[in-house]
């Protein structure tokens, strides 16, 4: 007789197959495209990601602790960024009213976190063996000590991914909410300060990215700053990065800036289509008023390239391959959002397509 | 009737995948209230969302004080308000900033008389929740609240007793026979018991 896994196991592990199912797709849709774009980057990565740990086995130990913890961070990185498909809120708040014990969910929570990183330690296992096949030097007198760091590494992604999980589907603490003010005894209209296009855009579509679960707006600060920082640095060009690399990395986080950014608000107007409706208002008017504002965070960072290079007399840079960089930027930044019925693999070789192009031209402005 | 009829639907097809549910469909409403009745599934909803102009008809026109819902939609649409769901549309906003959203897409409203439904139903307290915070009822309470001080000649309202209170329900039947609202507005109500309101026709689906 073969044993059997308890029904909340087996629900939980259902669970993780459907967030993989649901994730699968986007990714192969773009695999592809990304595989024979960036082969060498991909194949130099995988090879790559278990350097730190066997690397961290020849360092002093503060060093080498950073290396491992980084090592863990990234382990653990699949299941942190998947944790509201592991545990959807509604699938969270439902299932702590039945009657499941503590030893239970940790088990469950402990078998769903090794069904996300037993993948990721399978890339480390290649990783790992690619490093012993090529057998470095400095590899050599501390070998056992690496695989112990590695697999070590490895255990703790798996035990923080755990607590992860459980952190997440962990019942809140019962706290008495304190009134920073008063109950409102009366109601008055506050809408009649700013315009009502801009006042309607900002309820709609800017409030539900910075509330709830919702992280675009985050997501999109973080992006921005990075495409800014990197523009920065491209210009600063410290001695030991070369160019190119602040290039690419520029060209990344200004494509990556509008495609998300697009792509929110696309979810965002087929959610709000079926509300909107039957409102007295030109939805259509304000959808693309939204999408031509997705455009917005993109064109600041351009400016900001523009303000670096052509605001100033040029100092060693391509005032040229500046002002090309810069059109070329902007044709897709508008591609991007004008291109609205490419499928889902022809945005991928769009986006993927400009930031390769992008990284070209940028490579050229220093030389 | 006929003379006094607003709300004329005429020749209306619509049509699920899975299965068709008006075909042909002709419906003249005036002032005043009229129930529409039938069980599950029989398109109560449906016909209300086709009314309030959420949903497209496949064939058919719909006209409202002469207006027609393809030809003038924004006009059409400034005249009517479906009240129904009972799942927030709008789950990132407070309550406050739902009605405000209402009030700038019908600028007519008279926000004393808000002020005052809400008073009525004892929704003050919430105006700065999040509206995922309310309960069912207080949640159907406000979509009333705003339904009622809306401007509206069409008013479209979805299970209007569904989760509400004895005084809510007390409340509500009071406005919605108020002589000045039976004279100036037609309402469309779905309910599966007797509303026991004055009712100006029954349509049965």
């Amino acid at each position: 007789m073969t044993p059997t896994l308890p029904p909340y196991l087996r629900f939980r592990a259902r669970m993780a197959r459907q967030a993989l199912l649901r994730i699968i797709p986007s990714l192969s849709s773009s695999l592809e495209i990304i595989l024979v774009g960036f082969a060498p980057v991909v194949i130099g990565l995988l090879a790559c990601i278990a350097l730190p740990g066997l690397f961290a086995a020849t360092l002093a130990w503060p060093q080498a602790l950073a290396l491992v913890l980084a090592q863990v961070l990234v382990a653990t990185a699949p299941v942190w960024l998947m944790r509201k498909h592991l545990h959807p809120a509604d699938v969270t708040l439902w299932t702590r009213t039945l009657p499941i014990s503590p030893r239970l969910r940790w088990s469950a929570d402990a078998m769903v976190a090794g069904i996300i990183v037993g993948p990721v330690a399978v890339a480390f296992a290649i990783s790992t063996t690619i490093w012993f096949y090529q057998w470095p030097d400095w590899l050599r007198p501390v070998a056992p000590t690496a695989l112990v760091l590695t697999a070590l590494s490895l255990l703790l992604a798996w035990l923080l991914s755990t607590l992860v999980l459980a952190r997440r589907s962990r019942m809140p603490a019962a706290r008495k909410p304190g009134r920073a003010r008063p109950a409102p005894t009366s109601y008055a209209p506050g809408a009649a300060r700013v315009p009502k296009p801009l006042y309607q855009w900002r309820q709609l579509f800017w409030l539900p990215f910075w509330r709830g679960d919702d992280v675009v707006g985050i997501q999109q600060t973080l992006l921005l700053i990075g495409a800014a920082l990197g523009v920065t640095a491209w210009m600063w060009h410290p001695p030991l990065v070369p160019p190119a690399l602040w290039a690419a990395c520029s060209a990344l986080a200004l494509m990556l800036l509008t495609d998300r950014g697009d792509k929110a608000v696309a979810e965002q107007i087929a959610r709000l289509r079926p509300v909107a409706a039957a409102w007295p208002i030109d939805a259509q008017r304000l959808f693309r008023a939204a999408i031509m504002l997705s455009l917005l965070p993109g064109l600041c960072v351009l400016a900001w390239f523009a303000a670096l290079t052509l605001g100033r007399a040029a100092a060693g840079y391509s005032t040229t391959v500046a002002i090309v960089w810069l059109c070329f930027a902007a044709i897709a930044q508008i591609a991007i959002v004008a291109l609205r019925g490419l499928s889902a693999r022809g945005r991928t070789a769009l986006v993927i397509g400009a930031i390769l192009i992008l990284t070209a031209i940028g490579s050229e402005l220093w030389n | 009737m006929e003379l006094n009829a607003m709300l004329h639907i005429d020749q209306l097809n619509f049509e699920f995948a899975s299965h068709p549910l008006f075909r042909q469909f002709s419906l003249r409403l005036g002032t005043g209230i009229t129930w529409l009745r039938g069980e599950n599934g029989a398109g109560k909803t449906t016909l209300l969302k086709l009314a309030g102009g959420a949903l497209t008809p496949h064939g058919g026109s719909i006209r409202l004080d002469g207006i027609e819902i393809h030809a003038q939609p924004l006009a059409y649409r400034l005249r009517c308000h479906y009240c129904g769901g009972d799942t927030p549309q709008l789950p990132w906003l407070t309550v406050r900033e739902i009605l405000d959203l209402h009030l700038s897409l019908y600028p007519a409203t008279d926000a004393a008389l808000l002020n005052a439904e809400l008073r009525a139903l004892h929704l003050l307290p919430t105006l700065d929740q999040p509206v995922t915070t309310l309960s069912l009822g207080q949640h159907k309470k406000m979509q009333l609240a705003l339904a009622l001080a809306l401007p509206v000649r069409l008013l479209l309202i979805d299970e209007p007793f569904n989760g509400l209170d004895v005084d809510a329900v007390a409340y509500l039947r009071a406005q919605l026979s108020a002589p000045e609202r039976l004279a100036r507005q037609c309402t469309v109500l779905t309910s599966h018991l007797d509303p026991m309101l004055p009712l100006a026709q029954t349509v049965q689906l």
